[in-house]
């Protein structure tokens, strides 16, 4: 019985991963679901020629404005030199991320907290030396930020914007005269997006954002 | 069918010594301690009702699917982890150490899809679970000393056999064949990895750990397709090799190499660590007895091995009339547990990572100067075009469609090769390379176009005698702006 029961569990467990592989060679449902995580071997797949740092700013009542990252009591980096909101790509949790930071500090009634997204090009990252082995010119890195969102003092999302290479993609590729007419007559004024953040103060079970990505 | 049943049973079924997985257990558990132990500060705010919680399930468009505890229920059962894994890692309680570890290492890294969860955790998830199912614990561990105290080492009545079916540690060895196979079929959907692009990338990150090894690879990007072609074929052949004679010495050897080399050059400390641990599953019986037999041969370490025998005697003295109870370990485990806990809940109050209960009161926001928030929110409308240049390399040979600068030194009759890489995105470009005499005038020109999702361009000149001797510059410009010029010598 025990070795039956042993034959069950190799042959399940080399199913399950055997579906990861497959699931993820095929592209089919390889994201599907949380548990997909734990079978689909994603490693390293896709990095940007820019380096990405996500900086929280909020703007009080007074005009003042405040950083709120790195946190006043304290940054933590789990994985190297970037701080922990450096790794939310996707924009998921700047809405809790603000809230907690609000919460335990102290600061005069705040209006707005924007998310501004700094991009620099990955060979700024090369040392001085290995710069100048590779490139006759002085390296002379830029720095480009760009406003990825716009909260309220509770969390709340007013304007979502695309990441800045998005919207750089979106400029070179809307240089076609053709297709920035199609865009623009297709484009809705208002556009309703259902997310899981609990509105702090509505019970309403959408948040509705004006989309100002385009 | 039979034929196959057999093989199965011979396989998974075969009788030896854990000392393999044994090994990875105390290892693997030791990584962890340290990893999620850094993270024990960060309770309150990373996995607790008091904190942001950000996790993993919330990317997949579940919400949090999972309870969150208030801070001090959180503080428990991180630092019940934490115990758990010291406990793993010595072999005390440990099968349910371990399961422990399972379920609250799960819980905590899918808590945290910013900071915990990474495909190394994941790895380790596994590991944790197939470890829970082995007997990982009969051999070098506090479990087995504790038996062979109570009941005597000869007594083959209460004191099972160290030998056990291998099957837990076969799914290991499978599933690291896996998971490097999964490694390279992602590197197969991602096109500019065979380009040495990615790999450029990658070294030049600065969200891992200080990489100057990578910094200096990225300079060489034929080397980089090599490697790159080197890796994807050892993560294949993996699965298919790893089991015996020179294919298992072989695709062994170049895993440690392989992320040993991650560090150098990406940066990455406990990845390799992770895959480093999970690695001793492949060690033997014939493995020990081998080594056993080479440390038998340095005096040094026969007097290490007969001093710690005797102080191990010694504590054996101290417990024996502890352990003759028959719940005596449970109890000594509980005890660990509740105290740990409970000195951890005291300590995180005293503290006070939010700073809540310091004299001068809560921390207060840092104010930004108006033109320090300006310049950070002003969007950034266009995209320079030197940022658009990844590098501009001129060489005699390529390799891999990759030009290698080994000299700026060429000679009448060399074809010199000129080659611009670019960073996407970027537009539909118009791009010259241009021959100058040193600060002079232009002696050639080529042009051509680069389409948005081009990354590379190579141009190709002939070095001839007519052009007589000293320095020149290639100039490489795009819309009509010089991004980047390198000066060469010219010699007969």
């Amino acid at each position: 019985m025990k070795r039956k029961l042993i034959n069950c569990t190799i042959c399940g467990y080399l199913l399950l991963l055997s579906y990861g592989i497959v699931a993820h060679t095929l592209s089919l449902g390889a994201s599907s679901h949380v548990g997909m995580y734990y079978v689909v071997w994603d490693m390293f797949c896709g990095w940007s020629g820019y380096e990405v740092r996500n900086h929280y700013i909020a703007e009080g009542q007074s005009g003042q404005f405040y950083r709120l990252t790195p946190r006043p009591w304290g940054d933590f980096q789990p994985f190297g030199p970037a701080s922990r909101q450096d790794y939310d790509g996707y924009n998921h949790h700047s809405g809790t991320i603000i809230r907690n930071i609000l919460a335990h500090t102290d600061h005069e009634p705040i209006e707005r907290v924007y998310l501004v997204e700094e991009n620099w090009a990955k060979k700024y990252n090369m040392p001085e030396t290995l710069w100048n082995y590779q490139f006759e010119e002085p390296k002379q890195p830029r720095h480009y930020f760009s406003v990825r969102g716009t909260y309220q003092e509770n969390g709340q999302a007013i304007a979502i914007n695309s990441p800045w290479i998005s919207q750089m993609n979106y400029q070179f590729t809307m240089s076609n005269p053709k297709l920035r007419k199609l865009s623009v007559q297709s484009r809705p004024y208002m556009q309703v997006i259902p997310t899981h953040d609990k509105p702090m103060s509505t019970a309403a079970s959408t948040n509705t954002q004006i989309n100002t990505s385009r | 069918m039979n034929e196959l049943k057999r093989r199965f049973d011979a396989f998974f079924h075969q009788s030896e010594i854990p000392y393999g997985i044994a090994l990875t257990r105390m290892a693997i558990s030791i990584v962890m301690l340290f990893v999620m132990g850094s993270r024990w500060i960060q309770v309150r705010e990373y996995f607790s009702t008091d904190g942001a919680v950000c996790s993993l399930t919330v990317h997949f468009g579940h919400g949090t699917l999972l309870p969150v505890f208030p801070p001090e229920i959180a503080i428990v059962l991180f630092t019940v982890m934490l115990c758990c894994l010291f406990t793993s890692a010595i072999g005390f309680m440990t099968r349910t150490s371990l399961i422990l570890t399972t379920i609250l290492f799960t819980y905590f890294c899918l808590q945290d899809g910013l900071s915990t969860i990474t495909k190394y955790s994941v790895i380790t998830t596994h590991i944790f679970l197939l470890l829970s199912m082995s007997n990982c614990g009969d051999v070098w561990s506090v479990d087995r000393w504790l038996l062979e105290r109570r009941y005597g080492k000869n007594s083959s009545v209460f004191v099972p056999s160290a030998s056990s079916s291998l099957w837990a540690t076969r799914l290991m060895q499978m599933f690291i064949g896996i998971v490097y196979f999964g490694a390279a079929i992602t590197k197969m959907h991602t096109p500019s990895f065979f380009t040495g692009q990615q790999l450029r990338y990658w070294m030049l990150t600065n969200v891992n750990h200080y990489n100057p090894v990578g910094e200096v690879l990225a300079l060489f990007p034929a080397m980089l397709v090599l490697f790159g072609y080197i890796a994807i074929v050892w993560e294949v052949m993996f699965i298919f090799q790893c089991w015996k004679g020179i294919g298992r010495i072989l695709s062994i050897s170049l895993g440690v190499m392989f992320h040993l080399m991650t560090t150098l050059t990406l940066g990455l400390f406990v990845f390799p660590a992770v895959c480093l641990s999970i690695y001793f599953c492949f060690v033997n019986e014939a493995d020990v007895l081998w080594v056993r037999k080479q440390c038998r041969k340095i005096p040094s370490l026969l007097q290490i091995a007969s001093w710690s025998k005797s102080q191990l005697q010694q504590l054996g003295q101290w417990v024996d009339p502890v352990i003759s109870h028959p719940t005596a370990a449970l109890t000594a485990f509980a005890i660990f547990l509740g105290s740990s806990s409970g000195i951890a809940v005291a300590a995180e109050y005293l503290i006070d990572p939010y700073g809540l209960r310091r004299a001068e009161g809560k921390y207060q926001l840092q104010p930004l100067s108006y033109e320090q928030a300006h310049r950070l929110l002003t969007p950034a409308k266009k995209l320079d075009e030197t940022d658009m240049l990844m590098s501009f390399d001129i060489g005699k040979y390529a390799i891999g469609g990759m030009v290698t600068q080994a000299s700026l030194d060429f000679h009448h009759g060399d074809h010199i090769y000129c080659q611009a890489h670019f960073t996407p995105p970027h537009g539909d470009m118009y791009i010259e390379c241009n021959l100058h005499e040193k600060d002079g005038p232009i002696i050639d020109h080529v042009d051509s176009i680069v389409t948005r999702d081009g990354d590379s361009a190579t141009f190709c000149y002939d070095l001839f005698e007519p052009l007589g001797t000293g320095e020149f510059e290639l100039v490489f410009k795009g819309n009509g702006k010089e991004l980047a010029r390198k000066t060469f010598t010219l010699s007969p």
